[in-house]
């Protein structure tokens, strides 16, 4: 008997089992010949599959395996996979991000390497890079990486605004702006409004373009670290100077709301605000000249080293991107060779050569990136930059400004210091903080978190057979205190014993997957709460330090679980109108599938497409809303740039996928049976007293299962603050998991962020209990148990 | 009121409100297709345009575009009423100034070309006017004296389409070009008409290429005797923007070689047309294979360039279709929607068998321990995945599933949370006596879930086959932390990564998006009626 049962009850089991096994021998990495380098963070760039192909030509016995993830925004993989010990051989890494990285020893340190190759034709020699680009890539002593490009930045003016406001020397030329105090007076003069005091045009906005605070800081004389790198100094009396004059020219131009409504209405390409006139002045990098090349090549602009402070000589500074090789990398000797032949004169040549011909295929001139070694840019200046007319002027000033520049520490906590430095500047700005007050809270938070680095406390390492022992414990003596419900219910009335094995058995895939691939990751992330863990060192085990660091040290959790609890409000509304929509989709109409298709069009739109689409829909000037809400007189708000109207506007997005959960509605409408309605009919029920006696009741389970999956969702909402509003403006939608993220993966603190989670998880569990406790008081199931 | 009238007022009011919410909820994919039509230019035009541009047709080359230039905005920041008054007085001025500025550069202008003219140069005058020109009388002066003769030239260049053929290269593999100092390669035409001088235009020279429609399509011919080895041929070209294809055939004394693509002139600028001898191993590449068709040897070289016929319809095609062929040929796309579909259909299929099996258990079967292992089950979507990232990636390293597409369709097998919820309470719904009914016809747990149950919530199955489809479709982040291969990407990730890199050309990256979305929307369009059938429980209850 039983045995005829188990029979019957084996596919599940079976199924799941041999699809495991089965794997095992789909996925077999083959493996080749040839060496198989792996290279991430790879641009789709001609001149780099060029130069490729010329070293696989060179290396008949390497075998490029190239990918565009793994660079930049895309921290998740490359700490995956370096964690997992599978890391790439060689990676296009931001320049700033290196320091990072080093400092947890994810980076090979190169130096012997390049000793050893000194005199290697293509070998890499420090002196033949901008000072700027080789000390970014140097940390603590040690080289860790081979710049690539780089960038610098200047102020771009158009010409013929300056001269129209009579910015003209006696020889009829423009005489751009020279110090702070010039560019001020000149931001103020050139900004325009119209009769109806909006602005039509903006002389100069502080952070448009490409300067941040940095730019004024180093302008002043401020550095942001201690010359140890112990310190932090975002506070010190020079960078808050810069802060204040950022503040003052913003204030001098109509205050920072105003002028980031404005510069919401910016667009790219052909329509940049410098380009159309929209923006007298701006400080932005090289690469502008390209864009002004391709778009408007007739247009009269001037560039000049940015105008600094008083008594300071004019500097610039430099970012870009360096070839770095994990430790750990299976093929770091060939991946050498790779980078030494990427770094020589003749793969610069290649690429050159290969990007003309690809800009001249479009129709387009040919405007080189600014390569990092001095060597490679001046050839690429001399060969292949346009050899007159502003853009070879002004590129040459680029390159010649290279020796002046500066660029951001080399820190472990350097993405932190960028997040707070905006932070900082956001607030004054904003006048939500005052200048010193808002370098300080930045400072203080870079600063905790160097001194938790720098801290010399041992490592308290985690036992993981003490855990495994202690979870199996703890589910041990559950067993062991459920034992006599467990008895009971093996006796219940009904099927009894058989029922159970039946239960166990189609339960089965889960209970495996959950074993499987649950479980432990879920043990560990509880343990890793207790622990400083920064994914690329083993677990130290600190105690309460991260919930206590949580509750009473951490202003940004209590403002993204306020930011939160804010959206969960949205909830119950997007509930109503996906199951207004799906009953009004219920109708017995003509059309009805092309109807339902439409409506369910906005919950396919890929996620890629509908933020771009919605930028546009929320465009405080020219989006299809307020010219919607302006034609009946009504002036809106600037949605995604107001901090109050942000989460609305991310909400009024979500309204707008309700189809998604139409689905459902749909499929629960359809299984009511007709006949209650037309009982209820009978009885003399009108519409609204079908809805509530019948269909309301009827749905209930579904009802439920929107409240617990809408409260679960809404608490873990990322994608938008990812992808749309990186948790600006002024941290309005720094959403909890986009925080816990950020936490993670680009400030090293998975300790802390499964803290978070853990949090978060206690919350959400409270909620849907009390749900879940409510809810046989409204759900009805026609199959309640007795 | 009869009830007749009644269901005609009740479905007039329906209709009207499914259209009123229909236009909410299809525009964002109304923009999306019409993005897709849409040059650069368009996209990123001041003005908002639903309807993408059908490209200006004509039949005869050079010609004028009416269209370049829109129309006369007044000066930023200054008053606009009386604009339009005005506007007709200033653009006689400018065509004034312009045709005394003509001359000085040799440009002929024609009568038709007034329009333009006038509109291309108040838009190189209008942000130069001194600070002090408010008054109308005042602008009527100023305009016409700040339009330079470099303005014309630039407002000319513009309007004036033509086509230019510049140098033709041929070159080796190490980029030299065979033919420089070789004087005896010539242009020989079939038809039209290729001016004997080169012209320098926007600093390159060309000679211009006249040729009239409808005639049979046009052919440039040239000859070189040549040795060695070439590569790639590539031709200077300035052409005249009338969305006409170009092909090519090559008789060398190997063989006969055709372009395996059409080039489109679709570009109004100077550029390197390149066709390649060498297969181009990578598809992102723009040159044009070469493809031989004919053994048949020749003595010499012989290139002939095709441009063929066009009609307002072709053009249009060319023109709508262009992003389509960008944004497929950029990525490996079959390989792409190979994997997609792939994943795709596993997931769909583990999803529904396991979710279907283990609702069933906590739906309708009584086992211990079934409620604490519901709120597991729900717990397990309470902590952020972002938590367990990382372990996960180690246990999925450790099955030897890096860098394969097992770990995103396995897990399907052992069911997601979220649908086992969904479907348990589908489940839930059906009412006891079915079960007890089947129980006394003796029919088994596996034949309760497989001919009872399963039959009766096909609805949910459905959707849970939509949700999974668009889960699966559209996840960019499984693939990106487990896939580093290229032939392993699912479309998803390409597009993702796509975006990445061309956030600015909206126009292709919108026909990637479209192309990701339109297997979506037919295979809802055509599901629909599985989960909108509906559960018939004729009898059972009340």
């Amino acid at each position: 008997m039983v045995y005829q049962m188990t029979r019957r009850l084996m596919p599940p089991t079976l199924l799941a089992l041999c699809a495991t096994a089965l794997l095992a021998t789909v996925s077999r990495p083959c493996h080749a010949e040839p060496v198989e380098l792996v290279i991430w963070g790879v641009w789709n760039r001609e001149g780099w599959r060029k130069c490729f192909d010329e070293f696989e030509r060179l290396h008949p016995d390497i075998k490029l395996v190239t990918s565009a993830s793994g660079g930049r925004m895309d921290e998740q993989k490359l700490m995956c996979a370096i964690a997992g010990g599978s890391p790439p051989d060689v990676i296009n890494q931001d320049r700033f991000s290196i320091g990072g990285w080093a400092a947890r020893g994810a980076f090979l340190k190169l130096d012997e390497l390049i000793e050893r190759d000194r005199d290697d034709p293509n070998g890499i020699r420090s002196e033949d890079f901008y000072k700027a680009c080789w000390d970014e890539v140097v940390y603590e002593g040690g080289v860790y990486g081979v710049p690539i490009t780089t960038d610098d930045r200047a102020l771009y003016y158009n010409e013929d605004l300056l001269r129209q406001a009579g910015y003209v020397d006696e020889n009829d030329d423009v005489v751009p702006p020279s110090n702070w105090t010039e560019l001020k007076e000149y931001a103020v003069r050139l900004t325009e409004r119209d009769a109806n005091d909006n602005i039509v045009r903006i002389g100069f906005i502080p952070n448009y373009g490409n300067s941040w605070l940095y730019m004024y800081a180093w302008q002043s004389g401020g550095e942001f670290m201690s010359a140890d790198g112990r310190t932090c100094t975002l506070d010190a009396p020079e960078n808050v100077g810069a802060l204040e004059y950022v503040t003052d020219v913003y204030d001098a131009i109509g205050g920072a709301e105003e002028i980031n409504g404005f510069q919401e209405s910016f667009q790219s390409g052909a329509l940049d605000p410098f380009l159309v006139g929209k923006v007298a002045m701006v400080i932005n990098g090289n690469w502008n000249l390209e864009a002004i090349e391709r778009h408007k090549p007739d247009m009269r602009f001037g560039v000049v080293p940015a105008p600094a402070r008083e008594g300071h000589d004019p500097i610039t500074w430099s970012g870009g991107f360096a070839w770095a090789i994990p430790g750990g990398a299976a093929h770091s000797e060939e991946a050498w060779e790779f980078v030494k032949f990427m770094n020589s004169i003749e793969a610069g040549r290649i690429d050159c050569a290969a990007e003309h011909a690809y800009a001249r295929s479009w129709g387009r001139t040919y405007v080189p990136w600014m390569y990092a070694n001095e060597r490679i840019n001046e050839m690429a200046f001399a060969e292949f930059a346009p050899k007159e007319g502003r853009t070879h002027e002004y590129l040459r000033l680029f390159i010649d400004l290279m020796p002046h520049s500066r660029f951001r520490p080399v820190t472990p906590v350097g993405q932190l210091l960028w997040d707070e430095h905006a932070r900082a500047m956001e607030a004054a700005i904003y006048h939500n903080l005052e200048p010193d007050e808002a370098m300080t809270v930045g400072a203080k938070a870079v600063q905790e978190q160097l001194d938790l680095l720098y801290a010399a406390d041992e490592d308290r390492p985690v036992s993981w057979p003490l855990v495994a022992f202690g979870a199996l414990l703890v589910v041990g003596v559950g067993f062991f205190i459920a034992r006599p419900h467990l008895k009971r219910s093996f006796s219940a009335s009904g099927g009894g014993k058989r029922e159970a094995v039946a239960g166990f058995l189609f339960a089965s895939p889960w209970i495996t997957g959950f074993l499987i691939f649950t479980g432990g990751p879920v043990v560990v992330s509880l343990v890793l709460s207790f622990c400083r863990y920064d994914v690329l060192h083993a677990p130290s085990f600190t105690g309460l330090a991260n919930y206590r660091t949580l509750f009473f040290d951490d202003p940004l959790f209590w403002k993204s679980l306020g930011n939160t609890w804010f959206m969960v409000l949205g909830v119950p509304i997007g509930m109503a109108i996906g199951l207004g929509v799906a009953m009004l989709l219920n109708a017995a109409v003509r059309g009805m599938p092309l109807y339902r298709t439409i409506y369910y069009m906005p919950a396919i739109v890929p996620t890629v497409a509908s933020s771009i689409l919605w930028m546009w829909v929320l465009n405080p000037q020219h989006g299809l809303i307020n010219r919607g809400l302006g034609s009946i007189g009504i002036g809106g708000p600037n949605w995604l740039t107001d901090a109050a109207w942000a989460k609305p506007s991310i909400i009024l997005m979500g309204l707008w996928g309700a189809g998604q959960g139409m689905i459902i509605w749909l499929a629960g409408l359809k299984g009511i049976p007709q006949q209650l309605y037309e009982a209820a009919e009978i009885d003399g029920a009108g519409p609204i007293r079908r809805f509530m006696a019948v269909t309301l009741p009827m749905l209930s389970p579904y009802i439920f299962f929107s409240a617990i999956m809408g409260t679960i969702g809404t608490f873990q909402i990322f994608n938008q603050a990812y992808i749309m509003t990186q948790g600006g403006p002024v941290d309005s939608t720094m959403f909890y998991v986009y925080y816990l993220f950020n936490n993670g993966f680009r400030y090293f603190k998975m300790g802390y962020a499964s803290a978070l989670a853990w949090v978060l998880f206690w919350i959400i569990l409270a909620l849907t209990l009390i749900q879940m406790k409510l809810a046989p008081k409204w759900v009805h199931y026609e199959a309640e148990n007795p | 009121m009869t009830k007749r009238t009644r269901d005609v007022i009740y479905k007039v009011a329906m209709h009207a409100a499914l259209l009123a919410g229909g236009v909410l909820f299809a525009f964002p994919f109304v923009w999306l297709v019409t993005t897709t039509f849409k040059g650069d230019e368009e996209v990123f035009s001041e003005r908002m345009n639903w309807i993408p541009k059908i490209p200006h047709y004509s039949s005869t080359s050079p010609y004028l575009d009416q269209r370049a230039y829109d129309e006369m905005r007044p000066p930023t920041g200054r008053d606009k009423r009386g604009w339009w008054a005005s506007e007709q007085m200033l653009r006689d001025r400018l065509w004034e100034r312009a045709q005394e500025l003509a001359p000085e550069l040799g440009i002929d202008l024609p009568p038709e070309a007034q329009e333009q003219v006038a509109r291309g140069l108040w838009v190189h005058v209008r942000d130069t006017l001194p600070a002090d020109v408010t008054s109308k009388d005042a602008l009527f002066n100023a305009a016409p004296d700040a339009a330079t003769a470099e303005a014309l030239q630039t407002v000319w260049n513009r309007i004036s389409k033509r086509c230019l053929v510049g140098d033709l290269r041929l070159l080796t593999a190490g980029n030299e070009d065979l033919l420089t100092g070789r004087p005896d390669t010539k242009w020989e035409l079939g038809s039209g008409e290729l001016a004997a001088d080169g012209m320098e235009v926007d600093g390159e020279t060309g000679r211009l290429l006249t040729y009239e429609e409808p005639d049979e399509r046009l052919q440039l011919l040239a000859r070189a005797d040549i040795d060695s080895d070439v590569e790639r041929i590539a031709l200077g070209l300035h052409d005249d923007e009338s969305w006409r294809t170009v092909g090519v055939s090559v008789a060398t004394p190997e063989g006969v070689y055709e372009s395996a693509r059409p080039f489109v002139m679709s570009n109004g600028e100077w550029q390197d047309v390149t066709w390649s001898f060498a297969p181009v191993r990578d598809r992102r590449s723009l040159e044009i294979p070469l493809v031989k068709t004919s053994e048949a040897s020749a003595g010499e070289w012989k290139l002939v360039v095709d441009i063929h016929p066009t009609s307002p319809w072709k053009a249009t095609f060319e023109k709508f279709i262009r992003n389509y062929r960008e944004a497929v040929r950029y990525v490996p796309f079959w390989t792409f929607a190979k994997n997609s579909v792939l994943l795709v259909v596993l997931n769909i299929l583990g999803q529904i068998f396991a979710c279907s099996v283990v609702a069933f258990a906590f739906a309708r079967l009584r086992w211990p321990g079934r409620d604490i292992c519901f709120v597991l089950l729900l717990s397990t979507m309470m902590l952020p995945p972002q938590v367990t990232m990382v372990p996960v990636f180690l246990i999925v390293r450790k099955l030897g599933w890096y860098n394969t597409l097992t770990p995103l369709w396995m897990p399907s097998f052992f069911g997601s949370a979220f649908f086992i919820f969904l479907l348990r309470q589908f489940l839930m719904t059906i009412p006891r006596e079915l079960e007890e009914a089947a129980k006394i016809d003796g029919c088994s747990y596996w034949g309760l879930y497989r001919r009872i149950m399963l039959p009766l919530i096909r609805p949910a199955l459905a959707a849970v086959a939509i949700f999974q489809f668009l889960g699966s479709w559209n996840d960019f982040m499984g693939p990106l932390i487990y896939i580093s291969d290229l032939r392993l990407t699912p479309l998803s990730l390409g597009l993702f990564q796509f975006q990445q890199e061309h956030a600015a050309e909206w126009g292709m990256l919108m026909a990637g998006s479209l192309i990701m979305t339109l297997p979506a929307i037919l295979l809802f369009f055509f599901a629909q009626k599985y989960f909108i059938q509906g559960i018939t429980l004729t009898g059972l209850k009340g």
